[in-house]
């Protein structure tokens, strides 16, 4: 019963007390609402990093063709209009080929070229792109078809003038009919759409790749058969034309557990094949715990901020009771005279301090959440909360209410009660 | 012959100060019988309050024998000497000491905070109590809205809810004029009459000679 008199007594003073009471919180407030708007950007930043390393896939080595710095330089030099050379790079079908018969642990090998050619639907140009591939990409991409079939392996051996649409391709070339058995015109060429994708959805991440959603997929040799092994881009004023024949290959491995020595073979067989270094490899499980590392080091860094503005609240908490305390001195002194014990008027300080901050953590959770939506409103993010925030942040504001609370309800109760009533 | 009510046996008393030791009680040794009318003078300085607050549980001697009820009470803990302070002693100050946030009937009822009242008839008794000392109409007031000899008539109301033995004033009418002092006196004496052991310290004499018995104190002792 006497536990129940003492929080409402508390929360009676503070009634008593309201403008005081609502600043002294307020650094707790913010405090707590800054660990729930901090962790839930990060739960953003998390969930997207990972999906973007799990889309590449966990149990994939990933070879990427890239641009070697020589040749950079050479264009930079040479600036706009003089650049019309053929910069040849990267890896080749036959860098493909061997891959698969040098490293019979990869279960599929993937090759992805990015096609530099026009995408009709009718005589509309659009923005769709165009991606050669051979019939593991849906396996390897864990990237199912939605409506018809993907490209079979008898249309890579006779490089059929075929495609399969992203979901979202689908929609801007054939927005009312369906595509299957319809022609798209791709490089000026008619290619027969045999399937369309479902979605992948890469929601609007600067992909470092083509967004599948937004592709047309051929086979890798009807894009040579066709287009050949150079390409040509026209952008505006410049034109660049580039040897470039496979841009990424994906190697999938049956189980995470030989990554790493893969990788090292591979990147092995890379530097033997090309004297400039153009072809980079990467593997997403390592990024994953590469991230999960960089993660870690962000939560000490978030906590300690946290940590720091709970402080600075709970010192404000501290001054406030100190204050408190000091004013009603006699009070005390009186509450003393009544009977109460010195543990009567430590827990009347306590309760009032830890209620407080209670208080302030409460409205902390609801500023906190609602700054995060707010951000995440404009940025544009769909917001996320890390559920342990809410527990962790009203946790340690009810502790920060007994901490800082203790230092001036101990002096509240070991004040001579006779000082306290004397009549001035 | 039974024991007293109170008994102090060669008090002393001394606050520790950074200067050297201030004795406010040299050597005390008194008795006071239950029901008694006592008043207690001198100048100022001279120890009274530390007296009344020794007598209240509230000042623990340095030297000394305190016995309440034939029982030595000097040596309890502090939660022992809380509850018999809560239940058997009732004090009113000089300056009354009421809680301004609270109302009349509040503050009265801040005494059955700390006494361990199960009964919960405290309610009715506080009115009754306020009724009594002319407070009938004013049980939501605040303390601010009072009158100086309405606040001491609440802060005796206050004294009284427990149904305390001793009641134990500090210069109850030190912040009072002439009227309203005698008022609260008549109100003190008429508890008395009622049974209560009564203990006044003041600087009146007119109104100490209203007592049978009158300590004077000097210098930390007992002087008559
Ligand atoms: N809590 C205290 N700490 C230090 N000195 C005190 C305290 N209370 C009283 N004194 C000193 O003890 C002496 C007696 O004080 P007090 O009992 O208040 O006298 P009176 O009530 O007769 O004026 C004074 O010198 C006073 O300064
Ligand atoms: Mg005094």
């Amino acid at each position: 019963m006497s536990h129940i008199t003492s929080w409402r007594e508390a929360f009676l003073n503070l009634l008593l007390h309201k403008a005081r009471s609502t600043l002294a919180i307020l650094g707790i407030v913010f405090g707590v609402a800054s660990v729930i708007c901090m962790l839930s950007v990060s739960e953003v930043a998390r969930r997207d990093a990972v999906s973007r390393i799990e889309r590449m896939g966990l149990k994939n080595i990933i070879l990427d063709s890239v641009k070697p710095s020589k040749i950079r330089q050479k264009e930079e030099n040479q600036g706009g209009e003089e650049s019309s050379g053929v910069a040849q790079y990267g890896l080749t079908r036959e860098d493909v080929k061997l891959l698969a018969a040098t490293l019979p642990v990869i279960e599929k090998i993937l090759p992805i070229r990015m096609v530099w050619k026009e995408v009709f639907g009718g005589l509309k140009k659009t923005e769709v792109g165009v991606l050669a591939t051979t019939s593991d990409y849906p396996a390897v991409m864990e990237h199912a078809v939605r409506h018809g079939r993907f490209l079979a392996p008898l249309d890579e051996i006779h490089a059929q003038p075929v495609c399969v649409l992203g979901h979202d391709a689908a929609q801007t070339l054939f927005p009312l009919a369906d595509p299957l058995d319809r022609f798209v015109t791709i490089g000026g060429a008619p290619f027969r759409v045999v399937g369309v994708m479902m979605r992948k959805g890469q929601s609007g991440s600067g992909e470092d790749f083509a967004n599948p959603d937004q592709s047309a997929f051929i086979p890798l040799a009807t894009s040579f058969a066709r287009f050949g092994a150079y390409q040509v881009r026209n952008s505006d004023d410049t034109f660049e034309g580039t040897k470039l024949e496979v841009n990424r290959a994906v190697l999938q491995m049956a189980d995470t557990s030989i990554l790493g020595p893969t990788a090292q073979a591979a990147r092995n067989l890379m530097e033997k094949r090309h004297r400039q270094k153009d072809v980079q490899v990467t593997i997403p499980f390592h990024l994953l715990a590469e991230h999960q590392r960089t993660e870690r080091i962000f939560l000490w860094v978030m906590g300690s901020l946290a940590a720091v503005s709970l402080l600075v609240g709970g010192i404000g908490i501290m001054n406030i009771m100190l204050a408190n305390i000091a004013e009603r001195r006699s009070e005390v002194g009186l509450r003393r005279a009544l009977g109460a014990t010195r543990g009567d008027i430590l827990r009347l300080f306590l309760a009032e301090s830890t209620l407080l901050c209670t208080l302030g953590g409460l409205l902390g959770l609801a500023v906190g959440v609602g700054l995060a939506l707010g951000v995440g409103n404009l940025a544009g993010w769909a917001v996320a909360f890390k559920p342990i925030a809410f527990p962790l942040g009203l946790g340690v504001a009810v502790l920060a209410g007994l901490v800082f609370g203790t230092l001036p309800a101990r002096q509240a109760a070991r004040q001579d009660p006779v000082l306290a009533l004397r009549s001035e | 012959m039974p024991p007293s009510l109170i008994e102090v046996e060669s008090i002393r008393k001394e606050y520790p100060m950074p200067g050297g030791a201030v004795q406010a009680l040299r050597s005390v040794t008194l008795a006071f019988e239950a029901g008694e009318l006592v008043s207690i003078v001198g100048a100022s300085g001279s120890g009274k309050s530390t007296l009344l607050y020794l007598l209240g549980l509230l000042v623990t001697p340095t030297e000394g024998v305190y016995r309440y009820g034939g029982r030595e009470v000097q040596a309890l803990s502090d939660a022992e000497r809380s509850r018999l302070r809560g239940r058997q002693i009732g004090f009113i100050f000089q300056s009354f000491h009421l809680v301004p946030q609270l109302s009349v009937l509040q503050n009265v009822l801040l005494s059955a905070r700390y006494a361990g009242n199960g009964n919960g008839k405290t309610g009715g008794r506080a009115r009754e109590l306020l009724e009594r000392v002319g407070l009938a109409k004013r049980l939501t007031h605040r303390p601010a809205e009072l009158s100086s000899g309405e606040m001491q008539r609440t802060a005796i109301a206050r004294a009284l809810l427990m149904d305390p033995q001793v009641i134990l004033a500090d210069e109850p009418t030190g912040n009072l004029d002439e009227k309203t002092g005698a008022e609260v006196i008549a109100l003190l004496e008429e508890f008395h009459q009622e049974g209560k052991t009564v203990i006044i310290v003041t600087h009146n004499l007119k109104l100490a000679e209203r007592t049978r018995r009158k300590i004077t104190i000097a210098n930390g002792e007992v002087a008559s």
